[in-house]
């Protein structure tokens, strides 16, 4: 009886959001079908299919992170920062990271629009371990910078400088998606799980404001993505243009 | 139905590592009691059943609805058009995300009357219009994404320079939570969609780069009302 009451604790809450969240959207799938667009009734029932199962999906995919997901980020930040070991939330960080964001759904239907637009040419099994592994980086900095006090800019600045550096000698395909990958990474997954596992660590942690220092992770986690895919991009690059004997036009490089 | 199939596999295949790192987490480092154990496990399932719902859906209705708007909006042939419907898109999906919601309401709780919370809601809505538009005049442009994201960055690191470093963290974050569930595959597909027509240089550099505008749009536009109510108080 706890079980299921603890199961269900506050899906009302989420039921608002999914809801307050679809309703923009189907208001303009049913507008734009009535002014313009006209598909079939078939079409746009299937159309309408997809909708609901997606709001549906989502709210049982928050809800589940809420119930499941959140408490151990908070308590496992909490419990390691107290410990006599903190460094140990790094390791274990970067583990979480990088699992979460290859459960991202976001992250999932980025790589099926890659696939789609670059007919199969992006390897996008490669672009989601690259990913993953970015933002693994950027959660296990993040809890240095919780653990030693570092100000956000001192971060931030240098790496959207080197980002911005980078771009001249990447392929101009993947600097695109790169930073789209950004926005991708921080996703419901992520965003929840490891902010609370950040807020966590910061609250245990003696002379850390929790808020201060909660937010900002996702800012990091947004970042690291876009330099992986980046270097990723660099060396795709270089790869091209070391068997450019063969092919010349397929690998322009720079933007 | 390969949907089905298709979805359930890799979701099952993408979450089984962190749900059995949490599993492991709990079992050694954490409370393990019954009780808990068992949320953990319902939970998950629940989580793992919604995201096929979830991806199957978005296969089905938001990607291919966003693609095919897309793809007809450059065919009324006004480019202000287009731009003017991108701004509304923008503003009306980030008005309703629900992160922007919590994070506005989180910010409120740590420290009242620093941003009001509906103010800030609004400039974040405003930042993602604006960024949104900006984005498909790129595509319309067939601009290369550089010219755009550069400038762009350069004032977000003006801006941060010059307002209150309080207001960083927030800003920069307000980025990251505008691009939700539901936002990002939605105009993602859009501009796919619309660059399926327009664009004709090359389909990937020009189908990608909407996120990335979209994000930066938020950060400047709460930078800028943290130096209109640093100055004003």
């Amino acid at each position: 009886m706890e079980i299921i009451h603890g199961l269900f604790h506050g899906m009302d809450d989420v039921l608002f959001e999914v809801a307050a969240a679809i309703g923009p959207l189907v208001a303009i799938l049913v507008i734009c079908q009535l002014l313009f667009l006209r598909m079939s009734a078939r079409e746009f029932s299937r159309l309408l299919t997809g909708f609901g199962l997606g709001a549906v999906g989502l709210l049982l995919f928050l809800q589940g992170v809420h119930v499941a997901f959140l408490p151990v980020g908070e308590e496992l930040g909490r419990t390691l920062t107290t410990s006599s070991s903190p460094w140990w939330l790094v390791p274990i960080g970067f583990v979480l990271g990088f699992m979460a964001t290859v459960a991202e759904p976001a992250v999932r239907l980025l790589n099926d629009e890659v696939y789609e637009t670059s007919a199969g040419a992006i390897p996008t099994s490669l672009l989601l371990w690259t990913l993953a592994f970015g933002v693994g980086l950027s959660v296990a900095l993040a809890i240095v910078r919780t653990i030693v006090g570092i100000p956000l800019w001192t971060i931030l600045v240098p790496g959207y400088t080197i980002a911005l550096l980078t771009i001249r000698y990447a392929r101009a395909d993947f600097v695109a998606i790169a930073f789209d990958a950004g926005g991708a990474a921080t996703g419901p997954m992520t965003v929840t799980f490891i902010v609370a596992l950040g807020l966590g660590a910061a609250s245990a942690f003696p002379g850390r404001d929790p808020l201060l220092h909660g937010f900002g992770l996702v800012s990091l986690v947004a970042l690291a993505p876009i330099l992986c895919v980046l270097a990723f991009g660099v060396f795709y690059a270089r790869k091209g243009r070391a068997s450019s004997g063969e092919s010349q036009e397929s690998t322009e490089p720079g933007v | 139905m390969g949907h089905w199939r298709e979805s359930f596999f890799e979701v099952v295949k993408s979450t089984a590592p962190i749900v059995g790192m949490i599993v492991v987490l709990k079992l050694t480092l954490l409370d393990s009691d019954a009780t808990s154990i068992a949320l953990v496990l319902l939970g998950s399932i629940m989580a793992i059943i919604g995201l096929v719902l979830f991806l199957v859906g978005a296969r089905l209705g938001i990607l291919p609805f966003g693609e095919r708007l897309g793809g007809k909006m450059p065919q009324f042939g006004s480019v202000a058009l287009l731009l003017g419907f991108g701004v509304i898109l923008g503003f009306a999906i980030t008005i309703a995300e629900p992160d922007v919601r919590v994070m506005a309401r989180q910010v409120d709780l740590v420290s009242p009357g620093f941003f009001p919370p509906g103010s800030l809601i609004l400039a974040i809505a405003i930042g993602v219009a604006l960024f949104v538009g900006l984005s498909l005049l790129r595509t319309a442009l067939q601009a290369r994404l550089v010219t755009f994201l550069v400038p762009s960055y350069l004032l977000l690191f003006l801006l941060a320079f010059l307002a209150r470093p309080e207001y960083l963290a927030v800003a920069f974050d307000s980025g990251g939570v505008t691009t939700g569930p539901l936002t990002v595959p939605f105009i993602l597909a859009f501009n796919v969609g619309v660059a399926s027509v327009l664009g004709k240089r090359d389909g990937v550099s020009d189908s990608f780069g909407i996120v990335a505008l979209a994000s930066i749009g938020p950060v400047a536009a709460v930078l800028l009302l943290g130096l209109l109510l640093g100055s004003g108080g």
